[in-house]
């Protein structure tokens, strides 16, 4: 009986065991779009191409107006928080580490009657500073595919 | 030392021990570890080719500091975003001017109409104590 009882606990053993062992194979690493792209300096650099093309932009005048205008007296604070809340933006969008804390994009957008070609314009700015930073297509799709998430909460609003 | 003074010693200690604990609540916001920079828009006043506001672009892009510009012929803007602490808007304004041989200015847009929610702080001020909350931010 005792000999039964203790094959038995020993076979139980190392079942457990090899098991265990099979828990701690390491799972493949996905690695997220933020990883992809670069991490934050790649973030901050596509945000600052992408804000100066919108600068340079004459069919973003009309939405960036109060921006552009407060640039040209040398106040800077709001193109800042546009900055510090696309960097937040994406970097949440692309699966970093931090959490976006601005406001939601209905609110961010109420009365600025944002048009298709105004939203087309601005999506074509982000592209041209994608491409500048030759991003790959895969990661330009998902990171496009984000921004194109988000139209129906920015335009007409 | 007298009471008054106490007082104001532990009521400074306090808030300033309370404004850690508030500034430690949450993690710092990833803007907050990017290089702070600051933006020029620049318009030139010759009619020029968009073949020279690339020109522009290339040459401006390789000055310190400076992290991105866009330059465009259909409304004669330069846009340049840098980092203040290692270039001046007088600076690029200057190397604008002299590639382009033209004189350059400050844009200014005030005849555009627009409408939109306008916060009624200043965006600086916001930035400013943002800016000294993270300072204390350890997370």
């Amino acid at each position: 009986m005792k000999k039964t009882f203790f094959i038995l606990t020993v076979g139980l053993a190392s079942l457990m065991m090899s098991c265990a062992k099979e828990d701690t194979t390491p799972a493949p690493v996905v690695q997220t779009l933020y990883d992809r792209l670069g991490g934050l300096p790649a973030i901050s650099a596509v945000v600052d191409q992408f804000i100066s093309n919108v600068a340079a932009d004459p069919k973003m005048l009309r939405t960036f107006k109060p921006l552009l205008e407060d640039v040209g007296k040398g106040k800077t604070g709001g193109l800042t928080a546009l900055r510090n809340n696309l960097i937040d933006q994406i970097g949440e969008a692309a699966g970093g580490p931090l959490r976006y804390k601005g406001k939601d994009m209905v609110t961010a957008h109420k009365g600025m009657n944002i048009t298709e070609d105004e939203f087309g314009a601005l999506v074509n700015d982000l592209i041209l500073s994608l491409d500048k930073f030759k991003v790959p297509a895969t990661e330009k799709g998902e990171l496009l595919g984000v921004l194109g998430g988000l139209k129906g909460q920015i335009v007409g609003k | 030392m007298n009471k008054a003074t106490k007082i104001c010693l532990y009521s400074t200690a306090a808030l300033f021990g309370s404004f850690v604990v508030y500034a430690n609540l949450e993690p710092a916001p990833l803007h907050a570890r990017a290089v702070p920079v600051t933006m020029t828009i620049l318009r030139v006043n010759n009619e020029l080719p968009q073949t020279k506001y690339d020109e522009v672009r290339r040459n401006i892009e390789t000055e310190t500091g400076v992290t991105a510009c866009a330059a465009n012929a259909e409304n004669k803007i330069v846009s340049i975003t840098f980092d203040p602490e290692k270039s001046t808007i007088l600076a690029l304004q200057e190397k604008v001017a002299q590639i382009t041989k033209s004189t350059v200015e400050k844009a200014v847009f005030e005849n555009v109409s627009s409408s939109g929610p306008q916060c009624p702080v200043p965006q600086e001020y916001i930035i400013a104590f943002e800016r000294v909350k993270y300072a204390f931010c350890f997370r």
